[in-house]
């Protein structure tokens, strides 16, 4: 498998911000009847999901993450190297969201921005991506800002992902140290064959000509090509069966089994899904950390999200994390990472947005 | 396996008198849909260790053939 290590660059930070609308699945009981909604709660373990409002966008999330953290931990923002915004709603078609984080956040002109379109396996990706362009510039920081506010592209009509996707967003900060004694690996993956199987069809340049208009698809659910479609059983099977491969594969080739890690970070997809991954990869369920619960599925956010609840604030040791993404793509990703817990932050609760916008 | 099998159905269809029978086109029961579909994929992978992939899937029809996928699929495990 591809696999690619680093054990000069440590986690200097994190932080995760998440908007103060909950959404119940409650809410749901008259449009969907109380018995639909009860078992899908119960099978994927949602019972209330955190969404932005209109205005607010991904990058408004992830830019008060990223102000937090740098804020907090007092960063000199001339020192940060690279932007990487992660991302499936980004602010304009064009350009890519990162110059706009750049300028909100007054990092100067030597900085190296970009967008990642991932949603999912998109924090494992960014992280990957932040360290090798780190482990080769002469910059002290990368800076990972990841953020999706899914709902804004839902049907409300769609009872397979209205009541699964919560909006948030999350920031990263990446150190180079002269200390190598850090080692973090990634072994990353990817299957363009089924890119249709989570898709929002209309809204850039492929499908122009397409009308914004709601109608009935064939399975029975009303949304326009303009509403992001998933493929359930697609994914679900993706899931429970490439995933669970890629992570023992992951396992192989570190030469690592779950007793070495004391967290599994994993994506937040579906508390069936992490049950499965639990069964199949042997891991302890008290590994497992669970967010879904509370925030719903975040995409990208879910890992981040997921440490910054469980993790700010404590007194714990270095935990030596694995982390796991997967989805859209379809693309799934591995990951093995050093997390003190002192530099996890609490999550923050904001519904900021960037009045100069447009 | 037979018996079995039907008594995982039941359970998914949450109709535990329900009679069942090899012939029978599971997505015509009036208690499927999209979430039965989800548990009986899962069920599957839980009692006997196969995921049969979602184009295969798609294409049978009756419980027996299901259960002759499952079959073919333990074979080759």
């Amino acid at each position: 498998m591809r696999l690619s290590e680093y054990d000069n660059i440590v986690i200097a930070g994190m932080a995760a911000a998440v908007p103060s609308q909950k959404i119940s699945v409650e809410t749901y009981y008259e449009d969907f009847g109380q018995d639909t909604v009860q078992k899908f709660s119960e099978m994927a373990g949602v019972k209330e999901v955190v969404r932005a409002k209109d205005q607010q966008t991904a990058s408004d999330l992830g830019y008060e993450a990223a102000v937090h953290l740098l804020e907090t931990n007092d960063i000199d923002r001339k020192d940060i190297g690279i932007l990487i915004f992660v991302s499936q709603k980004p602010d304009y078609r064009s350009p890519a969201t990162a110059f706009v984080l750049q300028k909100r956040l007054d990092l100067n002109a030597g900085v190296l921005c970009m967008d990642i379109n991932l949603a999912c396996s998109g924090f494992v990706y960014g992280l990957q991506t932040a360290h090798a362009l780190l482990n080769s510039s002469n910059k002290k920081y990368a800076l990972l800002i990841t953020a999706d506010t899914s709902n804004k592209t839902l049907s409300r009509e769609d009872r397979t992902m209205i009541m699964l996707f919560g909006d948030s967003g999350s920031a990263t900060l990446l150190e180079k140290t002269d200390v190598q004694n850090h080692k973090s690996q990634f072994g990353l993956r990817t299957n363009g064959q089924k890119f249709k199987s989570i898709i929002t069809p209309a809204g850039a340049f492929r499908n122009m000509h397409l009308k914004n208009i709601t109608e009935e698809w064939s399975d029975g659910i009303r949304r326009s090509d303009y509403n992001t479609h998933m493929k359930g059983m697609d994914v679900f099977g993706f899931s429970i069966t490439d995933v669970p491969l890629l992570m023992k594969d992951f396992l192989a080739h570190t030469n690592t089994s779950p007793e070495d890690y004391d967290v599994f970070a994993l994506h937040q997809a579906n508390l069936y899904i992490l049950k499965q991954l639990s069964r199949k990869i042997k891991i302890p369920i008290d590994k497992i950390p669970i967010s879904i619960d509370l925030y719903g599925n975040n995409s990208s956010n879910a890992i981040p999200l997921l440490l910054c609840q469980h993790f700010a604030g404590t007194e714990q040791p270095n935990l030596r994390t694995f982390i796991c993404g997967f989805g859209a793509g379809l693309s799934w990703a591995c990951g093995a990472i050093n997390i003190d817990p002192k530099k996890i932050l609490p999550i923050l609760i904001t519904d900021a947005y960037y009045q100069d916008g447009l | 396996m037979k018996d079995q099998f039907f008594e995982k159905l039941r359970e998914i269809l949450e109709a535990e008198d329900k009679e069942i029978s090899l012939d029978d086109k599971f997505r015509d029961y009036e208690e499927w849909d999209s979430l039965a579909n989800l548990s009986l994929i899962a069920t599957i992978d839980d009692e006997y260790g196969v995921v049969i992939p979602n184009d295969e899937f798609k294409k049978i029809e009756t419980v027996g053939a299901l259960i002759q996928a499952i079959e073919t699929r333990m074979a080759s495990l």
